[in-house]
């Protein structure tokens, strides 16, 4: 390899990735598709094998970012982990011998099983574009549990696979080892990483090249050991993360280098995969069956033991239809040590890229898939869950229903308790009821897009509707749902704002427009009266205080 | 392709890990990292320990940190930061340059070298390193001031013409008069019709196509990187060094507003690649070359820092600036640039010179950059010490130009629905009010307005700076996370009033401790003001109604009526 070579194939991987990511921002689709199949166009202009050696460095950093940003001790929702834990297993372990009835290899058959079993946390959650992460609603927070849960299971596959299944591999004293190696990680964490940040005196590019040292330092280990380098980069991801969360500009410059060999991993792992023969098309097929269909059913009928209601369920399935990222990685690990043919690998790649688009557009029309499941009879209605969860009488009346118990909507029932009327709150967390109650409010455990809330919550017998959330499909089923009865709504911009309105809100507000308001009389009594800006400061942090004692 | 071919713990793992180790040395002793990088190379190859060679994929990271630097440089030549000094900076740089190289000569020729050896290094002396300048200054906080933009714009001027020297060396300078003039001529040719795809894509289709991308970083910057890509390949591809083409890619991108947020992306990973760099510097230099002329390299390092300073001060001081000025420009630029490494690396490969000229060159720079980093960063007590014999000597002018800057100003950042129904009462109260915000959607809404526009995102040093947080009477920041805030408050004079926004009572109750005047809870205020609609609403319902077909006008004050 000549320094040249690698520009030349550089160059091509970043103009086709930098084309393709123009589009896919104009699509608002991921882009590790997109990288993806940056690669299968440049792959006959380029030598791949030129960029293997950075491609990597793509997965080390891939693995040590996800670490760095996993606290797996603290984010467990038990209930959440259950369902992800025997879902990864029933569809594994489906998938296994699907692979294996139809004539592949112990191997192909364990990939086939992972691809399906796996969804992506970088596509799923849009970790990779700027969109907003927002968890707050039950089926994404399922989703996300789930996802982490994938994760892990992911790695200790590629722990297990890479000590046992590849050829040299060190057996079961590597795996040993790399628990091992994870343990030690954790213990660095706690003893060493605050003393190096320390020692750096807030200079980011130490700090940053002390992270990149210790994933270095990991990787060395792991492959002295013989284990994969994605144990090692995960272990090194541990551990920095203590201190990391605190520190933005160090976060963001290893997210700098991130974001440079992450498309160099992508890219060439598209570009190591050709124009596809008929088998090779067959076999994406069997693999996108279990991943868009088998793995999303699955994930339902677990989901549903569990006690969450169809609609949760059916949601969160929608969400999970994506092969993922560490999938990728276990079958280039594979491909590289020969232990799987290319033609597989071909379809494996294939299939991954299908799969990352399709999901990206059934995550957003989750809702209108769940409708239609409805119809059909296929999954059920919530009406139960959401009776049994929920403290509103049959025929209550006249009462004012306040969409949303956040910092908004807690204002908004304070406003109406103080008016002497009966508020009755809709919001999905179960959690709120008893806040709710203290206030004098009925609650509904329900989210607005499921009929079973409304027919609880009896919006035709209202006096009015407030929804104190500004989420634009929210906000056009209140309208929607509130027939003769009057609906002041948030929207989160003027176009939203003007919709509402002719979709028959009776008045539709800004929140940060609201707020602004508030915000300009602070300001300009600030700026022209002398000893204002004092009495609201200790305005201010009295009312903390009073939240505090809440 | 077996798994030992492509293993990661190779040499380049091993330079990374000891950089990493030598850095804490020199952070614990206060000497740049750079220092500490190029060490690395020194022990790590022959001169020490001999257990790194330089193989292909150190070439490469070499090269890329070298190009992704230029191109760091060509992204920082934003015009407007040096505006209103233009002229007395690039008459200080001319003069400097000139000088400078002949003193350079001048000390080497009267040491003992002849020939090209003399050539090399009066072209490689260049003295002003940017990243030990800028770093040092930035952590000072003296970029801004004026000692600190006159040495900026001198080190803009010199990458120019440095840039012209590493095309010639990197050419060879081989033959006689005319094949040099050719090669000149093909040279300046090449760079041209490169700047001119530069400038014509910057003139074209890069605002559109950043614009519409600006709003997502990832997106943002890996066009940027292969923008810096398809510009260094040419070069290549064209004999032309990697150093021009990067260089012109910055160039084409730098008065774009999004260059300095681009920068900020670029400068990690840029770091990363330059350790790798500097330490290859160090990985070719064999024992006997470094210490092949110690003496003359350190005779060399006390004249040329002396006389350096001399030729600066008098330069500074001729355009009429202030002793003060005078001083800390000059006394800040007593380092041989890191450049000058890569002029004379340059010079070996084409065989200009032997080994020991780089090990000379090697020596000046690792001794002058070390000494350096106690000067600037003890430039004011110097001056105090200098005052009378400059006094004496006649040295201060009072051009002290005003400065283009903010003063006394609002600063807005993050610019939504909040900012913009708040905006009035500002504008009125300030003739000044400069709005950081990172996504673009803003920009186009104040173009016409008198509100100044800074795009990039304030957890950046940088950003702030443009902004003149630290001359503002007034903060109104919904930046998030919150670490921005804090560096935001900083930064802020003490007498000045800060409105900033927090997500929960727990940020909110640490930001009054750290002296915000007032924290913006965006929910609380917005609920408040929807309950009182409710509570018009359930007081009257009939006139509530009739009065609030809802008109945006209203919905854009958010008032109910």
């Amino acid at each position: 390899m000549t320094e040249l070579a690698v520009i030349e194939a550089l160059t091509a991987v970043f103009l086709a990735a930098a084309i393709l990511l123009v589009g896919a921002r104009r699509l608002g689709l991921p882009p590790i598709p997109f990288y993806l199949a940056a690669g299968m166009l440049v792959g006959p202009v380029i030598a791949p094998e030129h960029l293997l050696e950075l491609a990597r460095w793509g997965i080390a950093f891939l693995v040590f970012a996800f670490a760095v940003e996993t606290d797996p001790l603290t984010d467990i929702d038990r209930s959440a982990t259950t369902v992800g834990i025997v879902q990864v297993t029933a569809t594994g372990v489906l998938l296994y011998m699907v692979g294996l009835a139809i004539g592949l290899g112990r191997l192909d058959a364990l990939l086939l099983a992972a691809f399906g079993a796996f969804s992506s946390t970088l596509v799923a959650l849009g970790h990779l574009t700027e969109g907003p992460v927002r968890p707050s609603v039950t089926h994404e927070r399922l989703a996300e549990a789930i996802n982490v849960v994938d994760d892990l299971a992911a790695i200790a596959v590629i722990l297990v696979v890479g000590a046992v299944a590849f050829p040299d591999a060190p057996g079961v004293e590597g795996i040993a080892a790399g628990i091992g190696v994870l343990a030690g990680a954790v213990v660095l964490r706690r003893v060493l990483f605050d003393r190096l940040a320390a020692a750096a005196r807030g200079d980011v590019e130490i700090v940053m090249i002390t992270a990149v040292s210790l994933l270095i330092g990991f990787v060395a280990i792991a492959e002295a050991i013989g284990i994969s380098i994605v144990v090692g980069a995960f272990a090194a991801g541990l551990a920095v993360s203590s201190e990391y969360p605190h520190d933005v500009e160090a976060v963001d410059a290893i997210g700098s280098i991130e974001d440079f060999f992450i498309p160099v991993f992508f890219v060439t792992l598209g570009a190591l995969a050709t124009v596809p023969d008929a088998r090779t098309l067959g076999l994406a097929g069997v693999i996108l069956l279990g991943v868009i269909v088998l793995n999303p059913v699955v994930t339902v009928l677990t989901a549903r033991r569990a006690g969450y209601d169809d609609r949760t369920a059916t949601l969160a399935g929608t969400r999970l239809d994506q092969v993922s990222e560490f999938s990728l990685v276990i079958a280039i690990e594979a491909l590289l040590v020969g232990a799987i043919a290319p033609a597989f690998f071909e379809a494996l790649v294939l299939a991954a890229i299908v799969s990352m688009v399709l999901s990206a557009y059934t995550s957003d029309h989750g809702e209108a898939i769940y409708r239609g499941l409805t119809a059909r009879g296929i999954v059920g209605d919530d009406l139960g869950s959401v009776r049994h969860e929920s403290t509103v009488s049959d025929d209550v009346a006249d009462h004012i229903i306040v969409v949303g118990y956040g910092p908004v909507g807690r204002r908004v029932v304070d406003a109406i308790a103080d008016a002497g009327r009966e508020a009755v709150v809709i919001d999905p967390d179960p959690a709120l009821a008893a806040a709710v109650g203290d206030r004098g409010a009925g609650y509904v455990a329900g989210e607005v897009e499921s009929d079973a809330t409304w027919t609880v919550a009896r919006p035709d017998s209202a006096a009015l509707i407030v929804s104190a959330v500004p989420d634009p499909p929210r906000n056009r089923r209140v309208v929607d749902r509130a027939g003769e009865t009057d609906v002041i709504a948030l929207a989160t911009d003027r176009a939203t704002a003007s919709s509402l309105l002719e979709r028959g809100a009776t008045f539709v507000a800004i929140p940060d427009a609201l707020a602004g308001g508030r915000l300009a009389d602070h300001v300009e009594r600030t700026l022209s009266e002398e000893g204002y800006a004092d009495r609201l400061r200790e305005r201010g942090r009295k009312r903390l205080a009073d939240v505090d004692d809440k | 392709m077996s798994p030992e071919a492509i293993a990661l713990a190779s040499d380049f793992a091993i330079v990374v890990v000891t950089a990493t180790a030598l850095a804490y040395v020199a952070r614990r002793t206060g000497q740049p990292t750079l220092v500490a990088y190029i060490l690395t190379g020194i022990v790590l190859g022959p001169v020490v320990l001999g257990v790194v060679t330089e193989d292909d994929l150190i070439g490469v990271m070499a090269e890329l940190g070298l190009g992704f630097l230029l191109f760091l440089l060509g992204l920082e030549m934003r015009f407007d930061r040096i505006k209103g000094i233009v002229r007395p900076v690039i008459n200080v740089a001319a003069g400097q340059t000139v000088l400078q190289t002949a003193l350079a000569f001048g000390v080497a020729y009267a040491l003992g070298f002849r020939g090209m050896d003399v050539i090399v290094i009066a072209l490689a002396t260049v003295f002003g390193a940017t990243p030990v300048i800028v770093k040092l200054l930035a952590d000072q906080g003296d970029l801004d001031s004026l000692p600190g933009r006159i040495d900026v714009g001198v080190l803009i001027v010199q990458d120019i013409y440095l840039v012209i020297v590493l095309a010639l060396v990197g050419a060879g300078l081989a033959g006689g008069a005319v094949e040099i003039g050719t090669d000149v001529a093909r040279i300046f040719g090449l760079m041209a019709a490169i700047g001119a795809a530069s400038y014509l894509s910057y003139r074209s289709f890069l605002p559109w196509l950043l614009g519409a991308v600006a709003d997502d970083r990832t997106v943002l910057f890996v066009i940027g990187l292969a923008w810096a890509f398809a510009f260094i390949y040419a070069a290549e591809r064209l004999e032309l060094s990697v150093e021009v083409g990067a260089f012109i890619a910055g160039l084409g991108l730098a008065q774009l507003p999004y260059s300095t947020e681009l920068k900020e992306r670029m400068e990690p990973l840029t770091d990363l690649f330059l350790v790798v760099f500097f330490s290859s510097i160090g990985l070719g230099l064999a024992a006997d070359h470094l210490a092949a002329y110690w003496v003359e390299a350190l005779v060399a390092c006390a004249v040329m820092m002396v006389g350096n300073f001399l030729i600066m001060l008098y330069l500074i001081d001729r355009e009429g600036f202030s002793a003060e000025t005078s001083f800390i420009g000059s006394v800040n630029m007593v380092q041989v640039s890191e450049f000058s490494l890569v002029v004379g690396a340059l010079a070996v490969a084409q065989d200009l010179v032997d080994e020991p000229i780089l090990g000379y060159l090697s020596l000046m720079a690792l001794v002058t950059m070390t000494l350096s980093t106690y000067v600037i960063l003890t430039n004011r007590a110097l001056y105090e010490r200098a005052r009378p014999l400059l006094d004496r000597i006649g040295v201060g002018g009072d051009v002290d130009a005003d400065l283009p800057g903010y003063e006394g100003h609002a600063v807005v950042v993050g610019y939504d629905d909040l900012v913009r129904t708040a905006m009035p009462p500002i504008r009125e109260h300030f003739e000044q009010v400069v709005v950081v915000e990172r996504s673009t959607a803003g920009m186009d809404e104040l173009a016409d307005s008198d509100v100044a526009f800074v795009y990039g995102d304030a957890k950046h040093g940088d950003v702030r700076t443009d902004a003149d947080v630290s001359e503002a009477a007034l903060l109104v920041s919904v930046a998030r996370p919150t670490s921005v805030n804090r560096h935001l408050l900083a930064d802020l004079p003490d007498d000045a009033k800060a409105f900033v926004a927090a997500v929960d009572p727990v940020e909110a109750r640490d930001l009054y401790e750290g002296g915000t005047d007032y924290v913006i809870l965006r929910e609380p205020l917005a609920g408040t003001a929807l309950g009182e609609h409710v509570r018009r609403y359930l007081a009257d319902p009939e006139s509530y109604r009739e009065r609030s077909p809802g008109s945006i006008g209203r919905i854009e004050r958010g008032e109910p009526s």
